[in-house]
């Protein structure tokens, strides 16, 4: 799953390969702002076929954090 | 571009603009948006105009004219109808953001005496949350908005929103004399509370009729027509958001509905949009991910190469931008022309970005308290830099104090006129702080005016940080959350610019309480401590109020002599 996100985020969200980590923090260290965050999450609706939940999203700080949660609902 | 003029001159009260659309275009579409299968909804002027005169009979003989009720929740038509049917039956609309926690919408029910409160289907999913937090408790109307979904009604308060504007059909209709009678008294119609806790929100009056004021100022300063295709993305309580709205539907034109901040580019892509309303944090993503997309294909140059060309075409009359830039476009559905951007500072380049690729973007700005528009910079004159000339609504001023070094006096920005609020609720001390002896009203923004009227922002001297994406966050409910961690001894909150760009991160200065460590305790380890600390409180807290940056001090904050942080120091 971690490599798949990375893949995503520096394809369609151009974000530095370097810079993904498990603990990198979207908005702090990856420079994502909430408008951003809601791209993200569509895209991974979009391409899991889920429905991320906005109030959990909230509550995510981390890349691995983002991944514990698609996880969680990818099964 | 050139000016025309327009006016709605039908436009006297909300629900003369409800009604006159009913009888003028009553088969135009008021409002588009996607069902729960997706599949697309409409609803007409007609339609949207029944609704709305039910709704309005509804309150009437339920006894709700003088009475106030709260409207909560994403975006639909619901929404909006309740809006101009609890102003229009002579009661008072609180529009709630939806993000509250349910506590704050309690304590800011009681404050403002309200007996009813409607929610939008998806908020309404709540339902049962809201009620064991006792938000009801001291209501006589709670309002569901049905989404077809089946459910159990136990509570006598509660009723569907169909149900609701069903009651209201057959009854007598009030004359519209009646309705312009009470509007021109100027009486309070909306209550809006400025972000914050109970204790240190203030909740601002506005009347009807100082919303219509800036809807025909809108009116005139956009070049919004009939024929225009609006997308609403921003959240509806804001007043930025609902009067153009307003506005929109003053001229009849037809407004889709965005369901989530996620689905803003799908739903340009299916609304195919003419305008659309946004903070520059939409603008900068824009911008961002068009550069994206082009440099990801290889066509920087060829993109700089067709903006040059087509500013030289321009100059001798041939317009080739939608053709040249068709591509780009049609990611944001292809009709794309008009956007007004407002509601926090703008980078001054996007105007140009835009225009290159034949948007025309103009920057307005506003506030609350003056439902909310003070200046556009017009479609057809606008100025680099600049918000624009006074609206017709208003006339704005500057309280001068210092020469910058352009030579420009600067000052506060000070405006009076039709859209000023009544007042802040209950709180003649803030009502005196915040209107000068002859009867302006301080914005507490800072900036300059050219020769021509034009408004140029420069700052704020009110501590009220506001972020990209339009959010006001107040420090001194942030710092309110922080006394909550014990190693803070003292702490300011601050908006800090990022790395030189528009974007504004919530920062907390700290000193901490050296007591609560070991004496040789390390000050790396400290920070990340309270940082840690901080990161377990932002989970409390809407994204927007989260605190992302923590700089630690050794030395106390420079105090007055009450003992309050001179926070004014803090740069």
């Amino acid at each position: 799953m971690f490599e798949e996100i990375k893949s995503l985020l520096v394809e369609e969200m151009s974000i530095d390969e370097s810079e993904i980590k498990e603990d990198a923090e979207f908005i702090n260290d990856l420079g994502f702002n909430s408008l951003e965050i809601a791209d993200l999450v569509a895209l991974c609706e979009d391409k899991y076929e889920i429905d991320l939940d906005e109030d959990k999203i909230r509550e995510i700080t981390t890349v691995g954090d983002f991944i514990k949660y698609l996880e969680s609902l990818v099964g | 571009m050139k000016k025309i003029e327009k006016d709605v001159p039908h436009a006297k009260t909300l629900r003369a603009i409800a009604k006159y659309n009913a009888v003028k275009r009553p088969e135009k579409v008021a409002f588009r948006y996607l069902g729960e299968n997706k599949e697309i909804i409409e609803l007409t002027y007609g339609e949207y105009g029944e609704v709305v005169e039910n709704m309005i009979c509804a309150l009437k003989a339920g006894g709700f004219e003088g009475k106030r009720i709260a409207i909560i929740g994403e975006t639909c038509y619901e929404w909006i109808a309740s809006y101009y049917a609890i102003i229009s039956a002579g009661a008072v609309a609180i529009p709630f953001d939806k993000e509250l926690a349910y506590d704050q919408i309690r304590g800011f029910l009681d404050v403002a005496e309200a007996h009813g409160i409607i929610m939008s289907p998806k908020y309404s999913q709540k339902y049962e949350e809201l009620k064991a937090a006792g938000v009801f408790d001291n209501l006589e109307l709670v309002v569901r908005v049905d989404d077809g979904t089946e459910w159990t009604v136990e509570d006598e308060k509660l009723v569907k929103f169909s149900e609701f504007v069903k009651r209201g059909e057959g009854l007598e209709r009030e004359s519209d004399a009646d309705i312009m009678r009470k509007q021109s008294r100027g009486d309070m119609s909306i209550m809006l509370f400025t972000s914050g806790t109970t204790g240190t929100s203030k909740c601002v009056m506005l009347s009807e009729r100082n919303q219509i004021a800036c809807v025909k100022s809108a009116v005139k300063a956009t070049d919004f027509y009939e024929h225009d295709v609006m997308l609403s993305v921003l959240p509806i309580h804001h007043t930025y958001e609902l009067t153009i709205n307003v506005a929109i539907q003053s001229l009849g034109a037809t407004v889709c509905i965005n369901d989530s901040l996620k689905n803003v580019v799908k739903s340009m892509g299916i609304f195919k949009p003419t305008g659309i309303v946004i903070v520059p944090l939409f603008a900068t993503t824009f911008q961002k991910k068009i550069m994206d997309s082009v440099r990801k294909k290889g066509k920087e140059t060829q993109l700089k190469l067709g903006m040059a060309a087509s500013t030289a075409a321009r100059k001798v009359g041939f317009d080739m931008r939608r053709k040249l830039f068709s591509e780009i476009l049609s990611a944001f559905g292809g009709n794309l022309r008009k956007i007004i951007c407002g509601g926090a500072a703008m980078n001054p380049d996007l105007m140009k970005f835009f225009e290159n690729l034949g948007i025309t973007l103009c920057e307005g700005y506003g506030i609350t308290e003056c439902s909310p528009l003070i200046a556009v910079n017009p479609y057809y004159a606008r100025k680099k830099g600049s918000v624009g000339p006074a609206c017709d609504c208003c006339e704005a001023r500057i309280d001068a104090e210092e020469v910058d070094e352009n030579g420009n006096l600067t000052g506060e920005i000070q405006v009076r006129g039709e859209n000023v609020m009544l007042g802040y609720y209950k709180n003649p001390e803030a009502n005196a702080d915040v209107f000068t002896e002859d009867g302006w009203f301080r914005t507490g923004d800072v900036g300059h005016m050219d020769k021509d009227g034009y408004l140029y922002i420069t700052g704020r001297c009110k501590s009220v940080i506001v972020l990209e994406n339009g959010k006001n966050v107040f420090p001194e409910e942030i710092e309110e959350y922080l006394e909550d961690v014990k190693e803070i001894a003292e702490c300011v909150v601050v908006g800090r610019k990022r790395d030189g760009g528009e974007e504004v991160v919530l920062t907390a200065v700290v000193y901490p309480d050296f007591n609560a460590y070991e004496k040789d305790a390390d000050i790396a380890d400290i920070a990340s401590d309270i940082k840690e600390k901080i990161t377990a409180l932002n989970k409390k807290l809407p994204s927007f109020k989260q605190i992302r940056n923590i700089e630690i001090r050794k030395t106390e904050f420079e105090k007055t002599t009450t003992r309050k942080i001179k926070r004014f120091l803090v740069k």
